[in-house]
């Protein structure tokens, strides 16, 4: 066991260092440039969104470290097991490993862009209360979810190559229909049930109620956060399972 | 040596480089080379549907072309700049092992845009017979404004290239630059919806004058004023000669700082 944790932090690093390898301020931009993203979405959007939303950069910045741990963490995972082609083959290292790496990867990125977002929190007068334990639990199933795509996306990749482009695509997508930076009151009541019944808004929806505003989302949420994490997780594991020596042969 | 010069005598290069480049990108996809037109068309489509249903604010007559001719060159001017930015340091191995002339490297990113700008305009054609804007003659000054708009593109990608050799982290800072330059061209907005003075900045915007151009040429078939011309001509001028001068001088001893 403590090899397998051993080799996964060996993997994780080297992905991280690989992303800051010419750097200066190196890993420093995982915490930066969230932040220097939400001050501008916010000093842009400040004229136009903020009438409505209380503490609207922290609302934004939330949804924000959210997503982009959903959107990097899915999309390098997805060529994870033909970029490690060599080391799948080689060693003894379990498949998961290579896709969990590269989750960690973009959840260390969240957790250091959590770094000013707590400073923006404390600016800005968030209200604190024992809800905000809550986003231990909202991190951990979106964890999960991040994982149960990437194991789907990573097998399928090696079987079916276009899967990268559909996948960005509908990332682009994606990221428009979560009310990261509008409010679910401004779209029309179709729009909005749409935006509710997607699996990140729930995540993104019980995190800024906990942590912002100090209370705890609507049951609903709740349930579909978990039934989505626990059914993708389970999903990817079993067509992971399914698909890893046949994947070998693919490569 | 000028890079007209450049380009003829090394079309081959260049082409080879561009197909290197795409190759890697679309290897052995099901839908390969149909992504080079998929990939422009949903991009386009995300954004007219997001701003026609969500977002109704601004509908106005021929919105969808209006935002697809402002995010057609938006994505040119992305696409190229960044690509420039990064083509010094990825062809590291070709740098240090030929002495393929620099420049032809920073082309490449440029022609690499132009293609994907060429499909993209494939789909926008399409579009306009869709709302039924009826092709003049006058719409193919639009290849002028490309052209000077591209050497505009050119040049900044030449600085661009130079600083990221020595410094990583203008990748984080221009994403941001991007991003800014994006919400702060009228793409999706009338330029009228601003303050007077922010305007005038808008005015003064070449990326905004590049699509201005655009949509007057295109969408409303008029010769856009003689200033709009001059102000790209002029960017363009400047910032190549700005470009080439910081482009050619950097790049002297670069093997040695990659």
């Amino acid at each position: 066991m403590r090899e397998y944790l051993n080799a996964l932090w060996e993997l994780t690093k080297r992905e991280l260092r690989r992303k800051y390898a010419r750097s200066y301020l190196g890993i420093l931009w995982s915490s930066l440039y969230p932040f220097l993203r939400m001050l501008l979405v916010v000093f842009l959007f400040s004229t136009i969104f903020d009438k409505g939303i209380d503490r609207y950069p922290a609302y934004y910045f939330t949804g924000y470290l959210m997503f982009e741990f959903f959107n990097v963490g899915s999309v390098t995972s997805v060529t994870t097991l033909r970029d490690n082609k060599d080391l799948l083959i080689k060693s003894k290292l379990s498949k998961k490993t290579f896709v969990m790496s590269r989750v960690n990867t973009a959840f260390i990125n969240l957790l250091l862009g959590s770094i000013p977002y707590i400073g923006v929190l404390i600016y800005y007068k968030a209200i604190l209360t024992p809800a905000c334990l809550l986003i231990i639990p909202d991190l951990f199933f979106l964890y999960l979810f991040v994982t149960g795509m990437s194991y789907i996306l990573s097998i399928l990749y090696v079987y079916f190559k276009d899967i990268r482009n559909i996948h960005v695509q509908l990332l682009n997508l994606w990221r428009f229909f979560i009310a990261l930076f509008y409010h679910v009151d401004w779209v029309s009541p179709g729009v909005r049930k749409f935006i509710e019944l997607n699996p990140i808004y729930s995540f993104i929806k019980i995190s800024r109620d906990c942590l912002i505003y100090g209370r705890v989302s609507e049951g609903r949420f709740f349930v579909q956060a978990i039934l989505y994490s626990v059914g993708v997780y389970l999903l990817g594991s079993i067509i992971f399972e399914a698909k890893k020596n046949s994947v070998l042969l693919r490569l | 040596m000028l890079d007209i010069n450049r380009i003829r005598q090394n079309m081959f290069i260049i082409q080879q480089l561009a197909r290197r480049d795409k190759r890697r990108e679309n290897a052995s996809t099901s839908l390969g080379q149909v992504w080079q037109i998929l990939n422009p068309f949903i991009n386009m489509m995300v954004l007219v549907v997001l701003f026609s249903t969500i977002f109704k604010t601004d509908s106005f007559v021929n919105y969808p072309l209006y935002i697809c001719t402002g995010t057609l060159i938006y994505e040119f001017f992305l696409l190229g700049t960044n690509g420039c930015m990064h083509s010094l340091v990825s062809n590291r191995q070709f740098l240090i092992k030929t002495t393929i002339d620099k420049n032809i490297y920073v082309l490449v990113k440029i022609y690499v845009a132009l293609i994907n700008l060429f499909f993209s305009l494939i789909i926008y054609a399409g579009m306009m017979i869709w709302f039924k804007i009826p092709f003049r003659f006058i719409n193919l000054l639009v290849i002028v404004d490309v052209a000077l708009f591209s050497v505009f593109v050119l040049g900044v990608g030449k600085i661009l290239a130079v600083i990221y050799v020595n410094f990583a982290d203008i990748d984080y800072l221009y994403k941001i630059i991007t991003l800014f330059i994006f919400y702060g061209t009228a793409i999706f907005y009338k330029p009228e919806r601003l303050t007077p003075v922010l305007q005038v900045v808008m005015s003064w915007n070449p990326i905004y004058i590049g699509i201005a151009i655009a949509r007057q040429l295109l969408i409303d078939g008029i010769f856009p004023s003689i200033h709009l011309w001059m102000k790209l001509g002029f960017y363009a001028f400047v910032f190549y000669l700005l470009g080439s001068l910081i482009f050619n001088k950097m790049t002297e001893d670069i093997v040695a700082k990659l």
